[in-house]
């Protein structure tokens, strides 16, 4: 370990945050509401589209985050010319930033399981608080909107933040798909040098930091949301 | 262009190498189930100093990716072991996973054990004292049996993430499935092929292991309320 090296390797690695929390963020959000469908469909036993979600869900769950990102880039590169020639369109594959199949990529990873955080905050509201909105001439979606949707919020804080972490580790895995990120570039700042172990302990301890500010942000906002709240502990 | 005569072809010559995959999720799951163990056990005595070294190594666990974690490992291992004369430079890649993947998995290991065994009432440890018991034979005979089967559901998950985990071995030159499947490719091309079949497998066995997990878990907490509240919760 040389000093020299690691901070030049750090300094690479701190100017990708962006891009990881882009990705992480976007992702999350697009999850967020996917994944609030399915939970809804899922929990309420939509017919045909419940048992069908229950299906592909555990299947995509049972893939390796790596292997689907894999897969995702190399069926996108393989369909490219035939997706543009379908709609017409005058670009060629360096047109497009990869980041977006990276987020694409990273949906698929993470889909089954931030829809699963939900369905359990559903499950969690008591049947009461539907009834309790519906007493009061609510609509079926205002009760949703306006009842259920903020003690879901609370219920789910503790977990939904578990998973906003493991995404953000998985951001550390598109660079299989050459999308540059914190680990890119803190190994690419190394091949020069060929500093790896220094270029990984950078990315890894950037991840450390994100990741602690990930569980110190979810603490706080569960102490808040849980005021007032009594426990049995 | 993908074709299904490839995914036929590859198939076989990959499925070869299911047993370094194995391998590569038995050996470190026995290793931190041990090590597990004894963090969890360690850090029920809350000795200050111990307690917070322990908490800072789950924490860069937790936060950091297994990708980068498995890395150091490869790279630096061979440079701490230089230190105490041992030349690990030319062990086989897998060594290094085996310890990467153990340093991991104990980490979360030692969290769910030490939950559970919290989760025992305190009453079940009064109890054995009660009749004479000393406290390692209390905590053999009556906490940890029930502490495990708290656990069970835990460690059935773990063990299939772990198992999906694997997956990134082929980074270190460790010629699991899909470091198979990248040979093949190198050689023949069809690279999509070759991750198609590895997907196949994992998927099947990661099914498979959740179904068995589930039956185990059903006939343990036969009767018992925890099972069915943890049921509802998640």
């Amino acid at each position: 370990m040389k000093a020299q090296y690691f901070f030049l390797c750090l300094e690479a690695a701190i100017r990708k945050i962006p891009q990881n929390l882009i990705m992480c963020f976007s992702t999350l959000a697009i999850c967020l509401a996917l994944g609030m469908v399915i939970a809804l469909i899922r929990t309420y036993r939509i017919p045909v589209l419940a048992p069908l979600l229950d299906i592909l869900m555990a299947v995509t769950k049972a893939f390796p985050a790596n292997l689907i990102l894999l897969i995702c880039i190399m069926a996108y590169t393989y369909t490219f010319n035939d997706i543009v020639t379908f709609l017409h369109l005058n670009i060629t594959i360096r047109d497009v930033n990869l980041i977006y199949i990276a987020i694409v990529g990273l949906i698929i990873v993470s889909l089954p399981g931030i829809s699963e955080v939900l369905r359990g905050g559903l499950l969690a509201i008591p049947k009461g608080q539907f009834e309790a909105g519906y007493s009061v001439g609510m609509t079926a979606f205002q009760t949703f909107r306006d009842i259920i949707l903020p003690q879901m919020f609370r219920v789910i804080i503790p977990v939904l933040t578990n998973s906003i972490l493991t995404l953000m580790k998985s951001t550390a895995l598109v660079n299989v798909m050459g999308v540059s990120d914190i680990l890119r570039g803190s190994i690419e700042a190394a091949t020069d040098a060929y500093c790896y172990l220094e270029a990984y302990v950078a990315a890894a301890l950037v991840f450390w930091v994100l990741g602690f500010m990930i569980e110190k942000i979810g603490r706080m906002l569960e102490a808040r949301f849980n005021k007032g709240i009594r426990q049995i502990s | 262009m993908f074709s299904w005569s490839y995914v036929i072809d590859y198939f076989p010559k990959i499925i070869i190498k299911f047993p370094m995959t194995l391998k590569l999720v038995l050996i470190p799951f026995a290793i931190s189930f041990m090590f597990g163990f004894a963090i969890a056990l360690l850090r029920l005595k809350k000795i200050k100093a111990i307690d917070w070294l322990l908490k800072l190594y789950v924490s860069y666990v937790r936060c950091t990716p297994v990708i980068t974690q498995m890395f150091i490992v490869y790279f630096g291992m061979p440079i701490l072991m230089q230190n105490f004369g041992i030349d690990a430079y030319d062990w086989e890649p897998a060594i290094f996973v085996y310890i990467a993947y153990s340093i991991n998995i104990s980490a979360f290991l030692s969290e769910t054990i030490r939950s559970s065994i919290l989760a025992v009432p305190i009453g079940q440890m009064e109890a054995g004292y009660s009749v004479g018991m000393s406290g390692f034979q209390t905590m053999r005979d009556i906490v940890v049996p029930q502490a495990l089967k708290i656990s069970l559901p835990m460690l059935g998950n773990m063990f299939i993430s772990l198992f999906r985990a694997t997956a990134l071995a082929y980074m270190v030159n460790v010629i699991d499935m899909i470091g198979k499947a990248r040979a093949l490719a190198a050689s023949g091309g069809h690279l999509l092929e070759g991750y198609v079949c590895c997907a196949a497998v994992f998927a099947i066995i990661s099914l498979g292991l959740e179904v068995i997990f589930h039956l185990i878990n059903k006939k343990l907490s036969f009767g018992h309320s925890y099972g069915k509240q943890r049921k509802v919760r998640a």
